[in-house]
């Protein structure tokens, strides 16, 4: 298992189009419930990711190179997919949690952004 | 887009910066436990254990909806081999505190580490320095 010992630099996934898809869904939710994602998401990047798994507040998913971020807050269960490379953490699917066996299709979408990061980042690179 | 960044839109709108801004004591124990399980790096279930309760018991006191009794929080802080201290901001100088029993602690300290003969919990933590005396009652940069 890839892990960190640095502190994380938590990002935002957006799409070549300009779409924030993470940002623009907390952004519909109650203030209460904004403020417990972002403490949420402060308090991991303050600490490293091996902290954060041992926590269980982060874990990877099985089989894929991506983790999952638990937040739960007045009995909504909220998972945010995220890619880790080197020290940043790209936050790049967010929804519900509402069945005990996460669907597929979040994985999918989650891996399919995933890849189109890495583009941005070479490109950013080069 | 960073976390930063992402703050600073949020807090752009007045009602959320109010909601951000405001002290609210449940909420912000809950975060307390958050963060003392992450630099500890145990699991709710495994604090369960520690403190003598179920896994539902602690999820709740971390979800920040109901407020944890001292006596519940006094278990905990032995649990991470530590003193609970609560008192007043205008007393922080003073010698008074309401600190659990140092004599308490080293009673329960052999029985709250070892869970059983096959597992025992060790806290290692070599980069984060972890607090090992005191457990200071502070919240949101305001003590209490």
């Amino acid at each position: 298992m890839f892990l960190m010992e640095e502190h994380m630099h938590i990002q935002f996934y957006r799409s070549s189009s300009g779409t924030n898809y993470v940002y623009e869904f907390i952004k519909k939710l109650p203030k209460k419930t904004v403020k417990k994602i972002t403490r949420q998401l402060e308090l991991l990047e303050m600490y490293d990711v091996f902290h954060c798994c041992q926590a269980g507040l982060m874990k990877k998913l099985k089989g894929y190179d991506l983790y999952e971020i638990t937040i739960n807050f007045n009995n909504i269960g909220f998972r945010i997919f995220c890619k880790l490379k080197r020290e940043e953490c790209c936050l790049l699917h967010i929804f519900v949690k509402k069945e005990k066996k996460t669907r597929t299709r979040h994985i999918k979408t989650a891996l399919q952004r995933a890849t189109d990061w890495e583009k941005q980042l070479a490109l950013k690179l080069n | 887009m960073y976390l930063k960044d992402f703050k600073r839109d949020m807090l752009e709108n007045e009602s959320v910066k109010k909601e951000y801004e405001r002290f609210d004591l449940a909420f912000e124990i809950s975060q307390m436990l958050i963060e003392a399980r992450i630099i500890k790096g145990i699991t709710q279930d495994k604090l369960a254990m520690l403190v003598g309760t179920k896994q539902s018991g602690v999820a709740r006191a971390e979800n920040g909806a109901s407020l944890p009794s001292l006596t519940f929080l006094n278990k905990i802080a032995k649990a991470f081999k530590t003193r609970l201290i609560v008192r007043f901001a205008f007393m922080e100088n003073s010698q008074v505190s309401i600190t659990s029993n140092l004599m308490d602690y080293h009673k329960d300290s052999d029985k709250s580490i070892r869970l059983d003969d096959k597992e025992t919990l060790t806290y290692t933590s070599s980069n984060n320095p972890v607090p090992t005396t005191t457990f200071p009652f502070t919240i949101g940069g305001k003590s209490c």
